[in-house]
């Protein structure tokens, strides 16, 4: 029973953490910009299939995969923030037309690059292989998903609260006149927010390739678990994604484990009770 | 002058409503219309240029030319989803005029056109089973056997292999609880018993929770809809280090050579269900294998042989009516059909399900390649509702 247990939040906290990366961009974006990147998801699949390309069908390294999958979602991103995204500034339909159709440019383009055939999931050869303690036996892998997660959620906390920039841009939060009256850049502060979102996305998507692998559906499948710990968590906040992340995963691992019957709907019910008990979300701030 | 040409328009477009249809109706005569709703986007997006490669191969081994009459082939779109399969349906049936539909693949797009199509009198068929429900209809040629009968043969093998108890997991939909009451069905008629049954919501990402609460059991009998899902359970399975051993369905169809060579060593050893195996030794099937290297430039899977095995089956009938594709004269000819396919023997009951042979295959590494490689053969499997 007690392995059982520590086995299941471990998937949790594992699965929670790849979902965490997931929505942490998506959160800044909104907390910051208020936009609602519909192709965020869209954006992580990029990343998952360059990092592929890169560390399987190349064979470089796990890390360089990484970069590679972060960088070349991050230039994505950039593209799509200074070439459309910034003319639609507070035009929510508009953004969110523009986002839906990127989704499925991106996702035919994915198609038409690399095919519809499924890639394995795939990871760092030092991380093939169990971890054994106390009788109990883990992947490597899944560990190591926890511990990235870990950091980054320091390193992006860190930014958003001991950085100038993290500052500026929680200035621009809270009151974009002002901030601009200071001679804060916002427009450049936006930019780089929108570069470290995608950046993020396409880490997060080499990161979740050791536990999904890669496919031409991939980015619709993680928006919508993005959009629900982003709910949950809370708009705007590296905590509150990281909190709406683990909370999402570990619930998930619980529900599937206990009530695999229902698992089709235990994030939807907190992701219910939640909206019910306080609608910006557990750390969320209003937008 | 501007009056003159908006004249003129108006005359051509009453033209065209008058005439046109009868210009087109008369070309319809002379031309077998052949649709195909296949997926070229959506999830299953990958599979739909290999089912049309089947049905192109077939249609070019005779020039496109049966009983004197040319055939013209349809393609369209699902994306994947059953409204846009009726949508296309519609279009099929009633813009292009065609009398026979392959596909489509999916069976809630089946069934989502399965009323409309009947009314319409089009011959249907399935791509890699079809639901005994369609046979109400009547119209709808089951290829190679109905949903409910696929995946009996792993409840048998898992029997004859001695294995007393066993855990199944499916995929959360109409479709999966079929297949995994196929395989229980033929476990438990054998004397075994299935002592739990795990459900994964479709598209699920991450099986780990369902593999830590396994009970104790001789063997795992799996149905994952997709093959981006069955490599993530296989990928997860040996992840975990789960020894109980592991019996896989519609191998053929998901675990074709890219995707075996994808995954790895892990897959080697992985029992299950085919309907169709690329490396098996007939005459007709390396004949049939090499021209489709040739002509496509990759080793044809279970989707492509599927597809030619229909459209020689539904010339064959064509052939015994002398062209004549009106449903009336169709259908009845279809059910006489027994021919030699790739995969083997093909014949049709007089309900219009195929009866083919049905496979266990392993899969093995060879110089580098994986394949896999038939261990039991189950002949001329029939549903075993419908009267011999």
């Amino acid at each position: 029973m007690g392995d059982w247990f520590v086995i299941n939040i471990l998937n949790g906290l594992s699965y929670g953490m790849v979902l965490f990366l997931l929505a942490s961009g998506m959160s800044m974006v909104l907390g910051a910009m208020g936009i609602v990147n519909l192709a965020h998801g869209s954006i992580y699949m990029v990343g998952a299939y360059v990092g592929w390309t890169v560390a399987v069908e190349l064979g470089a390294t796990f890390g360089l995969g990484l970069l590679a999958g972060g960088l070349s979602a991050g230039l994505l991103g950039l593209v799509i923030e200074r070439g459309l995204l910034r003319k639609l500034y507070k035009r929510e339909n508009e953004q969110a037309l523009l986002t839906i159709g990127f989704m499925y440019v991106l996702g035919n383009l994915c198609d038409w690059i690399w095919g519809g055939w499924p890639r394995m999931a795939f990871t760092a050869k030092f991380l093939k292989g169990f971890f054994e303690m106390f009788g109990l036996v883990y992947p490597k892998a899944r560990l190591a998903v926890i511990i990235i997660g870990l950091v980054f959620a320091t390193g992006l906390w860190w930014l958003q609260d001991r950085t100038r920039m993290g500052a500026a841009v929680r200035a621009g939060m809270d009151d974009k006149e002002t901030a601009m009256g200071l001679g804060i850049n916002l427009d450049r502060g936006f930019a780089i927010v929108f570069f470290i979102s995608s950046f993020i996305a396409g880490l997060a998507g080499v990161i979740g390739a050791q536990l999904m692998g890669v496919h031409n559906n991939l980015g619709h499948e993680v928006l919508l678990l993005a959009l629900i710990v982003l709910i949950v968590g809370g708009v705007g906040s590296i905590q509150g994604a990281l909190l709406g992340g683990i909370l999402i995963g570990i619930i998930d691992a619980f529900g599937k484990a206990l009530f695999p019957d229902l698992a089709m709907f235990t994030m939807y019910f907190a992701m219910v009770i939640v909206l019910l008990i306080r609608p910006v979300g557990l750390l969320g701030r209003k937008i | 002058m501007k009056k003159l040409r908006i004249s003129f328009l108006a005359v051509g477009i009453l033209f065209f409503l008058i005439v046109g249809d009868s210009i087109v109706g008369a070309q319809t005569t002379q031309t077998i219309k052949m649709g195909a709703i296949l997926d070229f986007t959506g999830p299953l997006a990958h599979k739909g240029p290999l089912y049309k490669n089947g049905i192109v191969k077939a249609l070019e081994e005779v020039n496109y030319t049966i009983a004197g009459r040319k055939i013209e082939l349809i393609p369209e779109d699902t994306g994947g989803t059953a409204n846009s399969s009726l949508e296309k349906a519609r279009k099929l049936a009633e813009r292009d005029n065609v009398h026979i539909i392959i596909g489509p693949i999916m069976g809630d797009a089946q069934m989502a056109i399965a009323p409309y199509i009947a009314g319409k009198k089009v011959i249907c068929t399935s791509l890699n089973c079809g639901l005994r429900d369609l046979i109400k209809y009547k119209n709808w040629f089951i290829y190679p056997t109905t949903t409910e009968t696929l995946t009996i043969p792993v409840g048998y093998f898992a029997a004859d292999l001695g294995y007393k108890t066993m855990i199944t997991g499916g995929a959360d939909y109409a479709g999966g609880h079929i297949f995994i009451a196929a395989i229980k069905n033929g476990f438990e008629e054998k004397g075994g018993k299935v002592v739990q049954q795990i459900w994964y919501p479709v598209g699920n990402v991450d099986f780990s929770s369902y593999l830590s609460s396994f009970k104790k059991a001789d063997c795992f009998a799996y149905f994952v809809e997709v093959a981006s899902g069955t490599q993530r359970l296989i990928s997860q399975y040996h992840e975990f280090g789960i020894k109980v051993p592991l019996l896989g369905t519609h191998i053929s169809n998901q675990l074709v050579e890219k995707v075996l060579a994808n995954i790895g060593d892990i897959c080697v050893g992985l029992k299950g269900q085919a309907h169709y195996i690329p490396t098996s030794q007939t005459p007709l099937n390396q004949k049939w294998v090499k021209e489709m290297i040739n002509r496509f430039g990759q080793m044809p899977g279970a989707d492509e042989q599927s597809t030619y095995a229909i459209t020689q089956a539904l010339l064959t009938a064509l052939k015994s009516t002398n062209g004549d594709d009106s449903f009336d004269k169709l259908w009845p000819a279809l059910s006489k059909v027994k021919m030699e396919s790739p995969q083997g023997l093909l014949s049709v009951s007089p309900e219009g399900v195929a009866i083919t042979d049905n496979y266990i295959v392993e899969v093995k590494k060879r110089e580098g390649k994986y394949y896999l490689d038939p261990i039991k053969t189950y002949r001329q499997v029939m549903d075993p509702t419908l009267k011999k």
